[in-house]
């Protein structure tokens, strides 16, 4: 597939990878809830930015700013250098030439896929047949539909539905191409499928990308940088490997994956925890809370030489409270002796039932993220 | 700008405003200046319709509130207070009546299976091709004193039987709920099918026996559509004043209609039609209590709905029995009279065949109704396209406004129309062009204008019905490809609309033809339409005559019911695009936001 990108990719030097879509300092109210609280954001030319955030959290109306399907309270949105929204200033959505995939597609159904694609193409007096064919047909190689052309939206499966909406938004060469929840109508395992052709795909048009949605695995799968959305306010902008490891929030550390929080005391660039001294990041003095995810944690069965040496080295020691079968682990939780409650996955080959013993060793492979104790 | 790649933290705080870059734009890409989200354009377009629709209604709700004591005291000599309760005695008898009979056949269609019932579930619609109007003289004429049954009885009996008066308030009650009960059959049949089994199930489950449980569940889940039933029943009740003048019952309608026709007294007509708006508030507030503040949209179930009870020997027979004989009294009966009626006329060569009139009245029928229909369905996908494009709660309230005409009985749209024609009369005399006066009484325009007021929301609901097709993102897909707005409704509203479009297009046509009240008050002098002239041969009792343009009129309003509801009676979805119920679009439409926001 790649090989092809050449025609495809805009007449851009490779090295101008500059702010293509800039957010600046942008609010957008409904009424008397604010949406979009001082938002700014910037994306550079071929990048894919995932905006995550519970439902609610201003994630949609953020692309629809960016679409000009809503206007602005407040801010500036610029694409590509040009103001499209700002004090006085809006650019109807026809004009920003930006691309939308919808979460349900919102494929023409009186259009054939050709037809779909070629909408955004303009009127054939315009641009002349010739170029415009040739334009389609490019697109639809692209996502591997040409022989679907003829087909009828409604004559295709989701995922070749899926290919159609992304073509139609390819094919007028957009700035960027916005996702709104593009995968969350298919289930769940066409999702995943159908999501790894479509970044593949968008990766080949050397696209730059704005994706929404609000399952985390999604957003840390697909985006370059991961932004972080909670009551129109941004929390984090970061890599995926930032937001999920040095979460700048609780929320954002309990949103994007599971967190448990053990309470302990700086000691210089470590913490002393009931798991023992911690590598954290960081260092400080007093009271601190070290944020462990499942997959920091192992449990060890009391009794056997490897708790008992775990033990030893500072592990703490709590009891099973209770067990969820994750296939190839194991999520226990674990009470631990002064009575707080972690989460810890093992191997199911290591698992312990509900009411055992056991040892929590002490991670040490890498630094914690860190917060101040709530 | 300054360009700033990579990371951006968000920045707390601070005021949008790098100042002073207001200059150049790139070509071709001129800014809506200060217009925000929506488009001007397109609601000023769904405004000004709004208000040319709203105008004659307000001018008569306007008059309520600067009465005149002297129009007052003529009202109170003439009997408005005899008017008023035959009015309010009327509507309560005929919603009653309509409800119980409609809803009664719906539940014994919608639950049980007998012979015929398949065929019943659609036939029972049949009435409402048969006007009122055209039913009411059609058993004047069957059961008055010189009528055959009444001279079969006296043959039998003797001269001393006795009869019942036909010319009666209760008689005409009993036509209205005959003309009138399909509306609430209907909706109450809609409802019935989109209740899902598994509520009727759950009541079952937890121990409610099949009365309790339709008495306790179902029944209430229908309830918004039996209230919307009821008030569509009384809208109508209180437009009629033709029907009810065969049987001297002499409601504020007619009231409005004897001292326009009879007196040519503007002030008090609008008065009383002021009165008859304080009814219609009065029933959509009622409408709105009985459906109360519960949205009764069920959840999930999909397909799955009550399943039938089949019913065998006597209480199948009974059943099959009662639908016959209801579209027998209804439906059969009338046209089988209006068809011996039409022949015997020709027979007798009364009027000499087909009398020359016939053509003319038709021709002048088909016209109103053609101009109407057009221009009813032309605001209709503006209303349904713009209210799209110009998004925005207010355009949406706006459009809605724009189909107030029917919620609001015929006088009153006719007598606000009257208002405003009169002083647009006026507006002209004042600017010296002496057409004032042609304007009102000369032309069609009035009663043009009032029937698309009155028609709109019909159109307007079958299109829109078809625009929901058209989700929002399928809108905004077509802009942020590029599509100019107008390229929008062409390219992508209005193909996904046409099928919408001839459903409307023959819908208010077929209105049009059949309406009686707002022809009578605002056609120009010497102008008769096939309603019209019914009326009038009616009303000197020449059913003979009548016969043929009565007939002529259920013909054509029997196309619509065909093709409509034998479809929409077979597929639960579409009911709720059924034209009689203008409450059904009444619904948000807003997308709720999608996601779970699982917070692990």
């Amino acid at each position: 597939m790649t090989t092809r990108t050449d025609a495809l990719v805009p007449a851009v030097p490779s090295t101008m990878r500059h702010a293509l879509l800039d957010l600046d300092h942008v609010t957008k109210r409904y009424g008397a809830t604010t949406a979009l609280d001082d938002v700014s954001l910037t994306v550079s030319r071929g990048e894919m930015l995932a905006v995550v955030g519970p439902s609610g959290c201003g994630k949609s109306t953020l692309l629809r700013t960016v679409a000009g399907l809503v206007g602005v309270d407040g801010g500036r949105v610029r694409l590509a250098g040009r103001e499209v929204a700002g004090p006085g200033v809006f650019v109807p959505p026809e004009k920003r030439g930006v691309a939308v995939v919808f979460q349900d597609l919102a494929l023409f159904p009186h259009l054939s896929v050709a037809g779909n694609v070629a909408f955004g193409l303009g009127r054939v007096a315009r641009r002349g047949a010739g170029e415009r064919d040739e334009r389609v047909a490019e697109v639809l190689d692209l996502v591997g539909l040409s022989h679907l052309s003829g087909r009828f939206p409604h004559e295709l499966s989701g995922g070749e539905q899926q290919r159609v909406a992304l073509a139609r938004a390819l094919a007028p060469r957009p700035s960027v191409v916005l996702l709104d929840e593009p995968f969350s109508h298919l289930d769940r395992g066409l999702a995943a499928h159908v999501r790894v052709e479509a970044v593949a795909v968008l990766r080949a048009a050397d696209a730059t990308v704005v994706l929404v949605t609000h399952d985390q695995d999604e957003a840390l799968a697909v985006g370059d940088r991961v932004a972080v959305l909670r009551s129109g306010r941004i929390e984090q902008v970061g890599t995926p490997s930032q937001v999920f490891h040095s979460p700048a929030s609780r929320f954002v550390a309990t949103f994007l994956g599971e967190a448990d929080f053990v309470p302990g005391q700086w000691d210089g660039a470590s913490a002393r925890t009931a798991l023992g001294a911690l590598p954290v990041v960081g260092n400080g003095t007093g009271p601190v809370d070290v944020m462990t995810r499942p997959h920091d944690l192992t449990v060890l069965a009391e009794g056997s030489d490897l708790a008992a040496d775990a033990a030893a080295a500072g592990g703490a020691v709590g009891t099973v409270v209770r067990t969820e079968f994750r296939g190839g682990s194991v999520l226990h939780h674990v009470r631990l002796a002064d009575g707080s409650l972690l989460r810890a996955l093992a191997p199911h080959t290591l698992a312990v039932p509900s009411g055992g013993r056991v040892v929590v060793p002490a991670p040490t492979d890498h630094a914690l993220a860190t917060f101040d104790p709530a | 700008m300054t360009a700033t790649p990579g990371q951006v933290t968000p920045v707390a705080g601070g005021s949008a405003g790098d100042g002073g870059r207001d200059g150049r734009r790139p070509r071709g890409h001129l800014p809506h200046v200060s217009a925000r989200d929506g488009r001007r354009s397109w609601r000023l377009v769904v405004l000004v319709v709004a208000v040319v629709v709203v105008v004659p209604v307000a001018l008569v709700a306007g008059s309520l509130l600067t009465p005149s004591t002297q129009v007052w005291r003529f009202l109170l000599e003439v009997g408005l207070g005899r008017m008023v309760v035959t009015t309010l005695a009327l509507v309560a008898c005929v919603v009653v009546g309509t409800t119980v009979l409609g809803a009664g056949l719906a539940w014994l269609v919608g639950r049980y299976r007998f012979p015929g019932q398949r065929w019943f579930s659609w036939l029972l619609v049949l009435p409402l091709a048969v006007p009122s109007y055209v039913l009411g003289f059609v058993y004047v004429g069957l059961l008055d004193h010189p009528g055959p049954v009444q001279t079969a009885l006296r043959g039998w009996f003797g001269s001393g039987v006795w009869f019942p008066d036909v010319r009666s308030f209760w008689a005409a009650a009993v036509v209205l709920v005959m003309a009138f009960y399909p509306y609430p059959y209907l909706l109450a049949r809609a409802a019935l099918r989109e209740q899902s089994a598994t509520t009727y199930d759950a009541a079952r489950v937890l121990g409610a026996g099949p009365l309790v449980a339709a008495w306790r569940v179902v029944l209430p889940l229908a309830r918004p559509s039996l209230a919307a039933g009821g008030a569509l029943v009384a809208m109508e009740t209180l437009t009629d004043f033709a029907t009810v003048q065969y049987f001297n019952v002499t409601t504020v309608s007619v009231g409005i209609h004897q001292v326009w026709i009879g007196m040519y007294d503007r002030a008090a007509a609008t008065e009383l039609a002021g009165v008859v708006l304080v009814f219609a508030v009065a029933v959509i507030a009622l409408e709105r209590a009985a459906r109360g503040r519960a949205r009764f949209h069920q959840q999930g179930g999909g397909g799955a709905t009550l399943e039938p009870q089949r019913l065998y020997g006597r209480r199948a027979a009974m059943a099959t029995a009662g639908c016959a004989a209801v579209l027998a009294v209804t439906f059969v009966v009338p046209v089988a009279q209006l068809v011996g009626w039409t022949s015997t006329a020709s027979l007798r060569g009364v009027g000499g065949g087909l009398d020359s009139r016939y053509l003319g009245y038709l021709g002048n029928s088909l016209l109103v109704a053609g101009v109407v229909a057009v221009i009813c369905v032309g605001l209709g996908v503006l209303l349904a396209s713009a209210s799209r494009l110009g998004g925005g709660a207010t355009t949406r309230r706006l459009a809605r406004a724009a189909t107030v005409g029917y919620a609001v009985p015929g006088p009153v749209v006719a007598i606000g129309v009257l208002v405003v024609m009169a002083g647009a009369a006026r507006l002209l005399d004042g600017l010296g062009l002496p057409l004032g006066g042609v304007l009102v009484t000369g032309t069609i325009v009035g009663l043009v204008y009032a029937y698309v007021v009155r028609f709109l929301a019909l159109a307007w609901t079958s299109i829109d019905a078809s625009l929901e097709k058209v989700t929002p993102s399928m809108t905004a897909a077509a802009l942020s490809l590029g599509a100019a707005p107008r390229r929008v409704v062409r390219s992508v509203h209005l193909p996904l609309v046409r099928p919408g479009v001839g459903v409307a297009l023959v819908l208010v046509a077929v209105d049009a033809l059949k309406e009686l009240p707002i022809v009578l008050l605002l056609r120009p002098f010497g102008f008769e339409t096939l309603a019209v002239w019914v009326f009038q041969l009616a009303s000197e009792s020449r059913w003979q005559e009548a016969g043929l343009p009565a007939l002529t009129i259920v013909a054509a309003a029997l196309v619509p019911v065909v093709l409509l509801f034998r479809r929409t009676l077979a597929q639960p979805d579409e009911v709720r695009s059924a034209p009689t119920s203008p409450h059904a679009v009444a619904g948000e439409r807003d997308r709720p936001d999608p996601g779970g926001g699982v917070l692990t």
